[in-house]
């Protein structure tokens, strides 16, 4: 039988319901968590039901061509938009990659007091917003999600972020506010040439409507716009400012889903609407790839903040996903494209992991600087112990996730470039570079007495980190859970 | 056979202390024994055995299982052996130390991951557990992480063995794509059908993982660093059992390695090379555990040595002579160099130096330990029977064979023949130095306990009869050997010493040995002759300071990498992000033209070009903040705006 309950639908209606919760009820601090906690944990149940029921079959779904649990109604037919949301395999480990994160992150900011009840609000509709994203099939409404995201994150950062807070909310806002332009240009282009005028994405992965002769420009220009959010070089400066500045939570969304995002938009839009673009522009798209890895992970080695380094290996990471997607463009790499895929999903669970540790050595040794530190491993053992296992991961540690995304992303780039790989691998070389000359100045060597008084991780800090070490190593060793059907998705493309 | 169990158990003892881990490698190590007897019951001598287990798809086209095979089923021994009596012994050595949970839990870890190494039925499994040792190393190298050069000797290990790990994975990497598998035996047996543009590239590519693990030259700076570890871990981990984990790989890929002539020289190149020219810095070390490192290195020169004659002369139709040969060196090695650690472990623990020169005299005290590291070092030296002379003498002879038909081998023979002179004369100038002559050393050493002493006599006797042992079993070549057994027992000793080369071998050790006699135990001989006279007092210097490749490495690390870096980061904050703020401040004065910005904004901005571009993001922040109308008027009309853009564009184009 069937699911019939609009699955999707609340999936995106209980944050949103949970964030006017926290927001009305004038409750205190703890209790607002709980209801929050509470309101992100049944969208996680149900991201999990829609997970098992596009993957596998465990949870019957309705199907409708490539989607899953599609619900349709008209919205504003006048100019043919509609609320058309569904999922494929590529929704579906999204969305549940943000629920996860949505509820672990909210568990994680635990003691934050100040304005709270607006805090938990912020993180619940974002986690709607960016939801909505990854199960929008009508572009119209992707891009209205995609907007509307951007305002509890602005508003993340420059109520609950650094000293260097308006700056960098500031910057991001404009930063991604280009990039939406760049994206709305697309749109618009799409609809315009459809006939009879629609923002259905479904037809448009079906049959593109532009011209053969201007889809490299309209490629690059929405290039740019999903781009700037994934981000790359050279329009990735935002990144490292917003995430320096940003509060905890507000960093693992960002590194965890909002990048995704972008990647998402990659995917979803240049490789499944664009049928004839030119081999130059998706050399040009792989190149760029590549100089985010290198160029990142060089940057990574001269940071002193855990969290700048952090995010500039973000970016090195994102490097990985453009180069996989061009593998399977100009070399046809099925195993190429679903190692982008799964980048992002690995990329999603490790910079989490990697943007609550950092967060919680700021915020209970003082500071996250790591000429600072130094010896801290005694004194902190399970700070220590979690730093060493998210680096390990980040790394590309075989066993654990982000090595599967390398690997098959690498095996992509063999198929498509041969000797080329020399370039991108050097990134590999530089990232184990960055994170042990990290680990041995931080956390090793003599212990650095001018910190006072540092506290170990405390229960609602561990726990996330827990679980998403658990993830780890899951789908380190049994990638397959997610892999079999990313490259079923892949084949079909 | 479900043995899988014996990887998975390592894993179990996370939490546990000492006993928890013996027990558990214990366990692996009555699984592998009963393994070791069951593939010699299945006719494993003279024959082959190949058993493998599917457990499970990793991903689309990955399978993931067992491959146990002679091989493997004697390095699983040999493995769960080793690890067992150094875990023992770390009872005694690591008594006094904190964080044992730690210790063991590591230990038992890597256990796992050695075990998984030698048993997986595909080249993606052993890159996995591979990396698990990798990190395992790296835990237990800076074990003491208080101390600056363990931390940062564990950084060395970890970056220098990533550089050959990198070159592994693309190694797999590419015969994934050219054989659209990474299982060893279908490898292996579509070895000759690889695309000769990639004939060379790709057993050089895994040589090159095989080269950073094993600590060959020019990877070959990480090992001496980490000797930092604790000495147990010395022992097991960087003698015994993970750094052969790089000639086990070279001897998986020996059927590739075979079809090019090119890849066999490269091999073996490398390998006589690194056994010389780590033996050279074996001679000036003081540091008792440096010496044995360098000793380490050079040996396994020999091994890689054995596997490229080898391999040389397979591909020109002889017998894989030269891959027994190196599996055997292997073997007695590992008992014979774990012997020797713990030897040296027993005397740190009781000297509680690392420093030769203020050891001497101490064979009165610890009788057992002076003993037993007699033999090991006869056993490397390679004095008849001990079971150091049988390998190593093949793998010489191996490479004098290949030299008949290629000069090049030639010289490396004559380079393996000088290293079996040195390596006499370093062992014997530890043991002399170590234990006779007067005492040095402040205080009073005192013996080591039962826990350390039992497993150095059963290494001794390991030592001094493993190479007999195998003629019990026909000889070494009736049980590992590629393709085909080789020779049998008594065909074998008479051919040893009936051949010349034999007892040139012996002589240089011979040499060795006496001449270390003479400086350093009869002292008729000053050692300060070579270190003072002009001539040689530049070679001293250069050995002293290994070459000046540590040096080398450190620069390109500290100078050109992290120089770039620096360089890369001004770059972004200084110049990508100068054009973003200058964008942003040119935004501004737009604003102020048309009007957007009340007069706050306007200061903001006129001050804000006076201070140049950095502080054009401070003047931006401070003129922006509630101008939020303002903005997003500006982002509705801009809105507008693409839309009419888009609307052209497209009826431009015809779309």
């Amino acid at each position: 039988m069937a699911l019939e309950i609009h699955l999707i639908s609340l999936i995106l209606v209980f944050p949103i319901v949970g964030a006017l919760l926290t927001y009305i009820l004038p409750l205190k601090n703890r209790d607002t968590k709980i209801v929050a906690v509470v309101m992100s944990i049944i969208p996680l149940i149900l991201s999990t039901m829609l997970i098992l029921g596009v993957l596998t079959d465990f949870v019957d779904l309705t199907q409708e061509g490539d989607f899953f649990a599609v619900e349709k109604a008209e919205w504003i037919p006048q100019v043919g938009i509609n609320y058309h949301i569904g999922a494929d395999a590529l929704s579906a480990v999204l969305v549940f990659l943000t629920s996860l994160l949505v509820t672990l992150a909210l568990i994680h900011s635990w003691d934050e007091t100040h304005r709270h009840r607006e805090f938990n609000a912020m993180l619940l509709f974002m986690q709607t917003t960016i939801i909505g994203v990854f199960v929008s099939l009508d572009s119209f409404l992707f891009f209205m999600f995609w907007e509307v995201g951007l305002v509890p994150m602005y508003f993340l950062i420059a109520i609950w972020g650094g000293p260097n807070k308006k700056y960098a909310a500031i910057k991001f806002f404009l930063f991604t506010q280009a990039a939406s332009i760049l994206v709305l240009i697309g749109i618009f282009a799409f609809w315009f040439s459809s006939d009879p005028h629609t923002f259905s994405m479904v037809a448009f992965i079906e049959n593109n409507p532009i011209g053969a002769a201007s889809q490299d420009l309209l490629f690059i220009v929405m290039m740019f716009g999903f781009g700037t959010k994934l981000p790359m070089v050279p329009v990735h400066t935002w990144l490292p400012d917003a995430h320096v500045e940003a509060p905890t939570a507000g960093s693992v969304l960002l590194a965890g889903v909002l990048l995704k995002m972008g990647g998402y938009g990659l995917i979803r839009f240049n490789v499944q609407m664009f049928d004839s673009v030119s081999d130059w522009v998706w050399v040009m798209f792989g190149a760029i790839g590549v100089i985010s890895m290198v160029y990142g992970a060089f940057v990574c080695l001269a940071q002193d903040d855990l969290k700048r380094m952090i995010a500039f290996s973000s970016i090195s990471h994102m490097g990985i996903v453009m180069l996989g997607i061009s593998t399977w463009a100009l070399g046809g790499s099925q195993i190429g494209m679903a190692g982008a895929i799964f980048q992002l999903f690995a990329h999603g669970l490790i910079s989490a992991a990697l943007f609550m540790i950092a967060g919680s050595v700021g915020h209970n040794l003082g500071t996250r600087n790591i000429s600072e530190l130094g010896g801290i491993a005694p004194k902190v053992p399970k700070t220590a112990g979690f730093m060493m296992v998210a680096f390990l991961a980040s790394l590309g540690l075989p066993g654990l996730v982000g090595f599967v995304a390398e690997l098959s992303v690498f095996v992509g780039t063999w198929e498509a470039f041969g000797l080329w790989i020399f370039f991108p691998i050097i990134s590999i070389a530089l990232t184990a570079g960055y994170y042990l000359f990290a680990m041995q100045r931080a956390i090793f060597g003599p212990y650095n007495e001018t910190l006072e008084d540092p506290k170990d991780l405390r229960t609602f800090e561990t726990v996330p980190l827990a679980v998403l070490t658990f993830t780890f190593v899951l789908f380190g060793i049994l990638p397959i859970l997610l892999m079999d059907k990313i490259f079923e998705w892949v084949a079909a493309l | 056979m479900a043995f899988l169990l014996s990887i998975l158990f390592g894993k179990k003892v996370w939490e546990g202390g000492a006993p928890f881990t013996i027990g558990a490698i214990g366990f692996s190590f009555v699984v592998s024994l009963y393994l070791f007897i069951d593939v010699l019951g299945q006719g494993a001598l003279g024959g082959g055995v190949q058993v493998e287990i599917i457990a499970f798809e990793w991903i689309p086209g990955i399978e993931i299982g067992l491959l146990i095979d002679n091989l493997s089923a004697l390095l699983l021994l040999l493995v769960s052996f080793l690890c067992l009596l150094i875990a023992i012994y770390s009872a005694g050595y690591m008594h006094d130390e904190d964080g044992k949970p730690r210790y063991y839990a590591e230990i038992a870890l890597f256990t796992a991951g050695m075990l998984g190494t030698v048993s997986a039925n595909n080249f993606f499994q052993l890159l996995i557990f591979w990396e698990v040792m990798g990190v395992c190393s790296y835990l237990l190298i800076g074990f003491w992480y208080k101390k600056p050069e363990a931390a940062s000797a564990a950084k060395k290990a970890f970056l220098v063995t990533r550089i050959g790990d990198i070159l592994f994975l693309i190694g797999i990497i590419v015969l994934f794509v050219t054989f659209n598998t990474f299982n060893i035996l279908e490898i292996q047996e579509s070895a000759d059908q690889i695309p000769v543009h990639l004939v060379a590239i790709v057993p050089l590519l895994l040589f090159g993982g095989a080269v950073g693990k094993s600590a060959q030259f020019p990877l070959h700076v990480w090992l001496p660093d980490a000797m930092e570890g604790p000495t147990t871990v010395s022992a097991l981990i960087h003698a015994a059992t993970m750094v052969k984990a790089g000639v086990y790989l070279t001897a998986r890929s020996f059927p590739l390695i075979a079809n090019s002539p090119d890849a066999t020289l490269v091999v073996a190149v490398i390998g006589g090379f690194t056994a010389f020219f780590a033996a050279t810095m074996a001679l000036v070390a003081m540091d008792i555990k440096r010496v044995l490192a360098y000793s380490t290195i050079s040996q396994i020169g020999y091994m890689m040595l054995g596997l490229g004659a080898g391999a040389y002369l397979y591909h020109h139709g002889h017998e894989a002579l030269g891959y027994t040969f190196a599996i055997f060196h292997l073997v007695n090695h590992a008992f014979f160099k774990a012997l020797l650690f713990l030897g040296s472990g027993s005397v740190i623990h009781s000297v509680g130096t690392n420093d030769m020169r203020q050891m001497g005299g101490l064979h009165k005290h610890m009788k057992i330990t002076s003993f037993t590291m007699l033999i090991g070092a006869l056993s490397i030296a390679g004095i008849p029977p001990l079971s150091g002379f049988w390998s190593k003498d093949g793998i010489l002879e191996v490479a004098f064979e290949a030299g008949m038909n290629d000069p090049s081998f030639l010289i490396i023979w004559i380079l393996g023949i000088i290293t079996a002179f040195m390596t006499a004369f370093y062992m014997f100038r530890l043991w002399f130095f170590t234990f006779t002559g007067e005492k040095r050393s402040p205080g009073e050493p005192h013996k080591s306990p039962k826990s350390m002493t039992i497993p150095l006599i059963i290494l001794a006797a390991f030592a001094l009869i493993s190479g007999i042992l195998t003629f019990f079993m026909d000889g070494f070549g009736q049980l590992v050997f590629f393709e085909q057994a080789h020779g049998h027992a008594v065909e074998e000793i008479i051919h040893v010493f009936t051949n010349p080369l034999t007892f040139l071998s012996i002589g240089m050790a011979g040499l060795g040995i006496g001449l270390a006699y003479l400086i350093y135990s009869k002292r008729s001989i000053s050692s300060n002759v070579f270190v003072s006279s002009k001539g040689t007092k530049a070679i001293h210097n250069m050995l002293v300071k290994r070459y000046g490749m540590d040096w080398a490495y450190r620069m390109f690390g500290l100078k050109i990498a992290y120089g770039f870096a620096k360089v890369a980061d001004f770059f972004d904050r200084k110049v990508i992000d100068g054009v973003v703020n200058g964008t942003a401040k040119g935004g501004l004065l737009v604003g102020k033209a048309s009007g957007f910005f009340d007069q706050k904004g306007i200061d903001g901005a006129v001050n804000g070009i006076s201070r140049g571009i950095v502080g054009g993001g401070r003047s931006l922040r401070r003129s922006q903040t509630g101008n939020i109308q303002g903005y997003l008027a500006a982002v509705v009309l801009g809105i507008c705006f693409v839309i009419a853009f888009a609307w052209i564009y497209i009826k431009i184009t015809g779309g």
